[in-house]
């Protein structure tokens, strides 16, 4: 018999008379394995030495493999056990196995004490009330005493909990009861309740429909027009008004409704305040669009878009958010400074805008912006109008025409276009979605979406046929693709007498390519785009002529060096979700920092 | 307004008015509107409170207003003194009516009769050529008279 000690097999213990490695005995057999550990009982973390005794005849050999059954780890040469942090008192069964002969073990067991005790464990949510889809982040505090372990285990009544990390959320309303378990002592758990309520109503449906009735008997059509029906009340009354036919633009901003009367639109100015500078004047705008304007006051409503409602601006004295009301004639004409800035179109009438009103849901925050705040030398887009004529005016942020959907109490960072992809050659109707908020409910994720932030003039890159055209964007109310031709193909617009004049006419259906990059030094994401041009000549008069939405609608556009512009306009919606996330507005959920705006994103 | 290109540099003359990053609010108080002679027209830099900047290239000079509220005016000037082509850009749009001067109705008329789109404009007829990109908060544009441009320039200079 021989004793091994802390290197089984590799020396005997000289005081035992059996020690008999290198005797010269010829045949060796192990009779017997037995162990022994010191201490037998220790706290988690410490460590306890085994040993094993061998016993056998001729030339045996001394060595022993160690294993343990849980609790912790032990060495398989040398029999050291070190215990792990277990939740409860637990018996660990050592057992160590001949090398020579895997028949013969021995076994004992040592009694690893639990690290601590559990007393209670608590729960607190954070928000306690969420939206539908929208993330709770709990967490739990462990007390106890001694070294117990803080894990919990995390589960909920419903929806969906992360078992580890305590995010939370569900897709439906009603009270959940989120849990945490000691994972130390599952008799100790702690509760807290997160109250879901169904998220505002945000979506609207979008129509491209070829534009009002009136507009298309004046001889119109609105090719690619996509339009929504918006509500405005008097500020704090119950007073409203539904205008339809109000286009989705994401090249603008705020909301711009026609007056009826001569301007030939549906809304009743007079429902309405207009917006006043400190020495009470009326103030009214020139708006600029790129191939045209509009002039108008500026009044103050409350707008709702299906169960959202904007009421108020930050930091504005008044009550209702500034829009523009084009055409009202409650203010003095056009002045000279308005019309003179523009070569396009006089907007502020049906035949010249198209549409009951323009709904600007751009990445600003207001249709100006810092720009237009200052008195000195103001650009003439607001105007203090009194005693019948108007001047161009500074306006506080506050008092601007503002993004509807920034100022709303939620939903607030910017708006998704969902539209479905239509036929080749075009169609009568198409029906889509317009829907509030990114990432702040179920139906707005942004989900397998690209996210391109914008530079500070909304623009973001688009490479082309070997050009890098920098002043790139996404802008649902313009209804072409514009963008400049040159190399090989190159495309030629249609006859000056033709019925698409300044449109692309190329004999064939063109599949081309373009690549979105992210404005320079912002987030570095790119990606390719397919899309198609036809001729426009035949596009028109496909269906005898009465296709009014297409896909393969394409137009030049400035080739500017340094400035090139691809206007990725409303055939670019068709097929796809586009998301436009306002300046400085984050969405929650999407890491840290936080995805945050102005970024186009889409898919 | 159409009339022959009145001349040509073949010879690569250059005239070197001015030197780059030349601030020089006085020494050219006139400016111009499209196809007039710089000497003709109004001062436009006053009008438009903005500060003046001439560059000279071969065969034409650019003169550029900076307006205080961002927008950018660039006026081509051939030697003869006429101007070629304008461009702009910025946050707001600058007085089109002035800086087109006589072309800002034909402009006008031939965007109304050939631009059926809604965004970006791009006319081109055999008298000029008229081109506006951007969105709101940010525009740019420019126009010339291709019978006018000085021979050798090539218009993608005109920016």
């Amino acid at each position: 018999m021989r004793i091994l000690g802390t290197l089984a097999g590799v020396w005997c213990l000289a005081l035992l008379a059996a020690c008999s490695s290198g005797s010269g005995s010829t045949t060796a057999t192990i009779t017997l394995v037995g162990a022994s550990c010191s201490p037998t009982s220790i706290a988690s973390l410490q460590t306890s030495q085994c040993t094993a005794t061998v016993s056998g005849t001729g030339s045996f050999s001394s060595t022993v493999f160690w294993t343990a059954s849980g609790g912790g780890t032990i060495a398989a040469a040398t029999g050291l056990f070190t215990a792990d942090t277990v939740p409860f008192t637990t018996q660990v069964t050592i057992t160590a196995t001949s090398a020579t002969d895997s028949t013969k073990s021995g076994s004992t067991t040592i009694t690893v004490a639990a690290a601590g005790t559990v007393s209670s464990v608590s729960v607190t949510c954070t928000p306690t009330s969420v939206q539908t889809g929208q993330l709770s982040t709990c967490a739990a505090t462990v007390n106890g005493t001694g070294a117990f372990s803080p894990n919990v285990t995390w589960s909920a009544s419903g929806g969906t909990i992360n078992p580890i990390s305590g995010l939370f959320s569900a897709s439906s309303a009603g009270a959940y009861t989120i849990t945490a378990t000691s994972q130390q002592d599952s008799t100790k758990s702690g509760t807290a309740t997160v109250n879901v309520v169904a998220g505002v109503s945000n979506s609207l449906p979008v129509t491209v429909d070829g534009g009002p009735p009136a507009y298309q008997a004046l001889g119109n059509v609105y090719t690619n027009g996509a339009f929504v029906s918006v509500t405005v009340c008097t500020p704090g009354t119950s007073t409203c008004q539904t205008i339809d036919h109000v286009l989705v633009d994401t090249g603008s901003i705020g909301l711009r409704l026609l007056a009826k009367g001569a301007a030939g639109g549906e809304l009743d100015q007079t429902a309405f305040p207009q917006q006043t500078d400190a020495s009470g004047n009326a103030i009214s705008e020139c708006s600029l669009f790129v191939d045209g304007y509009a002039w108008g006051s500026v009044s103050l409503a409350t707008i709702q878009m299906a169960g959202e409602i904007a009421s108020t601006v930050p930091n504005a004295t008044a009550a209702g958010v500034p829009i523009q009301i084009i055409g009202d004639p409650r203010v003095p004409a056009l002045p000279a400074s308005c019309s003179s800035q523009s070569a396009g179109i006089n907007k502020s009438n049906l035949n010249g805008l198209g549409a009951y009103g323009v709904l600007g849901l751009g990445t600003y925050q207001q249709d100006c912006g810092p720009g237009c705040v200052s008195n000195t030398n103001p650009p003439a887009e607001y105007y203090a109008c009194a005693s019948g004529s108007c001047a161009p005016t500074g306006l506080g942020l506050a008092q601007q025409v503002t993004h509807p959907v920034w100022v709303l109490p939620q939903d607030n960072n910017g708006v998704m276009v969902q539209m479905p992809p239509i036929p080749s050659g075009g169609t009568t109707t198409v029906n889509g979605s317009l829907v509030i908020g990114i990432g702040t409910q179920t139906n707005n994720a942004l989900g397998s979406a690209t996210v391109f932030n914008t530079d500070a003039n909304a623009f973001f890159i688009t490479n082309y046929n070997g050009q890098t055209n920098s002043c790139s964007y996404i802008d649902s109310g313009s209804n072409a693709y514009f963008f400049p031709s040159s190399g090989n193909p190159l495309l030629v617009t249609c006859g000056s007498n033709s019925n698409a004049p300044g449109f692309y006419c190329p004999t064939t259906l063109l599949p081309l390519t373009a690549t979105n990059q992210s404005a320079a030094n912002t987030n570095n994401q790119s990606g390719s785009v397919p899309f198609n041009v036809g001729n426009a000549t035949t596009l028109f008069n496909n269906n005898n002529g009465n296709n009014v939405a297409f896909s393969e609608l394409g137009a030049p556009n400035n080739p500017i060096n340094g400035c090139g512009s691809f206007d990725w306009g409303m055939p670019f919606f068709y097929g796809k979700s586009v998301f436009t996330g306002i300046e400085q507005q984050p969405v929650t959920g999407t890491g840290t920092p936080p995805i945050t705006g102005p970024f186009w994103a889409y898919y | 307004m159409n009339r022959p290109v009145p001349f040509g540099f073949p010879n690569g003359r250059t005239v070197r008015l001015l030197l780059p990053s030349l601030l020089l609010a006085l020494a050219f108080p006139a400016w111009a509107s499209l196809g007039d002679n710089v000497t003709t027209v109004q001062n436009d830099k006053a009008r438009m409170k903005g500060t003046l900047r001439s560059v000279a290239a071969q065969s034409y000079v650019t003169h550029e207003i900076q307006v205080p509220t961002g927008q950018r005016v660039r006026e081509f000037v051939s030697t003869e003194g006429t101007v070629f082509g304008v461009a702009w850009d910025g946050p707001f749009q600058p007085d089109l009516q002035q800086l087109l001067g006589s072309y800002f109705e034909p402009v006008k008329q031939a965007v109304a009769q050939q631009h059926r789109g809604h965004g970006p404009i791009f006319v081109e007829t055999s008298g000029f050529v008229f081109q506006q990109g951007g969105h709101a908060r940010s525009f740019h544009g420019r126009a010339y008279v291709p019978s006018m441009v000085p021979q050798g320039v090539d218009v993608t200079e005109i920016q």
